[in-house]
């Protein structure tokens, strides 16, 4: 009976241990697999078919204004990471702002500097992607002879609508021979029709990298309600891209703006005018009282201060006619009709 | 039949010698430019003038810079005046190591390029390094 009691025990036991096993394993299981779903969802990757020339290092730029696209320091690259003997290479996003911006993948040479740039020709060594925190891109190169030419991008229409800005910005219709018509036509249309893409785009960088690109400065004028229309479209997004773009752009005072100067200055002149007014009929009281007689003035004191002409004979120890006479002196004086007159004169 | 084989033989060996003569014709015909410049802490703005001639066909403009510190803006002019091209390095390091040094490359090539002067300017602040400027023309 004892051991039968054991054997169920035991088999309690190894059902519990079996199941508490089960649970950890398909635990473990399913968080690593949600692990590598988010790595997956939140990274920038690729696999690189690469030239002996170049270090197996792929290092991360943060682009933080157009201005700096082609800009190189070591402050500026934010992370690295090795390519793997199959080319590919990974980086998290989980660092990133939550808002969309710009960055810059290179390689170096080797035996160059990690911070090295090449513009133009075969050795090229940079792309630029658009991403946030929760950005996947997955990119892969066609050939090794160029490193990111006619580079495939997955998984963000954004960088994809980008890299063709980028090839019409970059691309031949730069070589075409300057000295005919075909050129300048080619670069009007080139032009038009980056006006036309940072018109229809709705993404916010691959929009202005359009219009930055389609020398907006030189035809401002001629296309000035376009840009009106532009800057109010976008007058929401308050990323550095844009208050660089703003900042380009002739600033025309706003009506609310123009309203306020206007009335500052209405005021400012209504102002000047009355304390002229004042200061001149100040001026005229102190000539007049200049005119009074000592004992005028005395009695004029007395006056100010509300006094009745029996407490004003009391008080200068003179007579009542004689009060009389010295306030009706003072009002012919300073033409004015009573005692209330007198209290405004001082309030000037 | 021997004759013909020898025959075209020949002919095969005469043009190919005279494409080759045309070729080193056209190579003949290329004008290089090479310039090297050593910074030592200057901040002096300097204008290099490319003097493209009339009949240009193609022009190569290759400027090779890596700086051990300081701010060094380089930027590439058509004779219009118009910015054909530009890039900026920074080094805060003043590091003695090639690795910590900072590398700016930009590769022009212009087919019928606008006669007249274009110019490399660079922008130097405070710059220890070396910019080396190649330029070909080819008629």
């Amino acid at each position: 009976m004892s051991s039968h009691k054991i054997n169920i025990h035991h088999i309690n036991f190894s059902f519990i241990w079996l199941l508490g096993f089960g649970l950890f394993a398909s635990n473990q299981y399913c968080f690593s697999q949600s692990e590598s779903k988010n790595e997956l969802r939140q990274s920038i990757r690729g696999k690189l078919q690469l030239d002996s020339i170049w270090e197996p290092v792929v290092y991360l730029s943060h682009i933080r204004t157009f201005n700096d696209m082609y800009t190189m320091s070591n402050q500026i690259i934010i992370a690295e990471t090795k390519v793997d003997s199959i080319g590919r290479f990974h980086f998290s996003t989980e660092a990133f702002p939550k808002e969309d911006n710009l960055y810059r993948i290179h390689l170096s040479k080797k035996e160059a500097p990690a911070a090295s740039l090449i513009i133009g020709g075969k050795e090229e060594n940079h792309m630029f992607l658009i991403a946030n925190r929760n950005s996947s891109i997955s990119i892969s190169n066609t050939s090794k002879n160029r490193l990111f030419f006619d580079c495939k991008i997955e998984g963000s229409q954004p960088n994809v609508d980008f890299q063709i800005i980028h090839g019409m910005v970059n691309g031949d219709f730069q070589n075409e021979p300057e000295n005919n018509l075909r050129k300048a036509f080619i670069n009007k249309t080139v032009y038009d029709n980056l006006r036309h893409v940072a018109d229809t785009a709705s993404h916010p960088i691959v929009s202005l990298y359009a219009l930055m690109n389609s020398e907006f400065e030189t035809t401002y004028l001629e296309h000035k309600h376009f840009y009106e229309d532009y800057l109010e479209k976008w007058k929401g997004e308050n990323s550095r891209y844009f208050k660089e773009l703003r900042t380009k752009f002739p600033e025309e005072p706003s009506n609310s703006k123009l309203w306020i100067l206007v009335s500052a200055a209405f005021f400012f002149v209504l102002g000047y005018i009355i304390n002229q007014l004042f200061s001149t009929k100040r001026k005229q009281v102190n000539t007049h009282l200049k005119a009074l007689s000592v004992q005028e003035q005395k009695v004029y004191v007395l006056l100010e201060g509300g006094k009745s002409n029996k407490e004003i004979s009391e008080e200068l120890n003179i007579g009542i006619s004689t009060t009389k006479s010295h306030v009706s002196s003072i009002y012919s004086k300073l033409n004015v009709k009573s005692r209330k007159d007198i209290v405004n004169l001082n309030k000037l | 039949m021997k004759k013909s084989i020898y025959l075209l033989v020949y002919l095969f060996l005469f043009t190919s010698v005279c494409q080759a003569q045309i070729h080193n014709q056209h190579s003949c015909n290329a004008v290089s430019l090479n310039r090297t410049i050593e910074l030592n802490g200057s901040s002096d703005q300097e204008s290099i003038i490319i003097d493209v001639p009339k009949g240009t066909s193609k022009m190569h403009v290759s400027i090779n810079s890596i700086i051990k510190s300081g701010y060094l803006t380089v930027e590439l002019y058509d004779p219009k005046g118009n910015k054909k091209g530009n890039f900026s390095i920074e080094s805060q390091l003043n590091s003695t190591k090639k690795k910590d040094q900072v590398c700016g490359q930009m590769q022009k090539h212009i087919e019928d390029p606008l006669k007249g002067k274009w110019i490399v300017l660079l922008v130097p602040n405070k710059v220890i390094g070396d910019i080396s400027i190649c330029t070909s023309l080819h008629e």
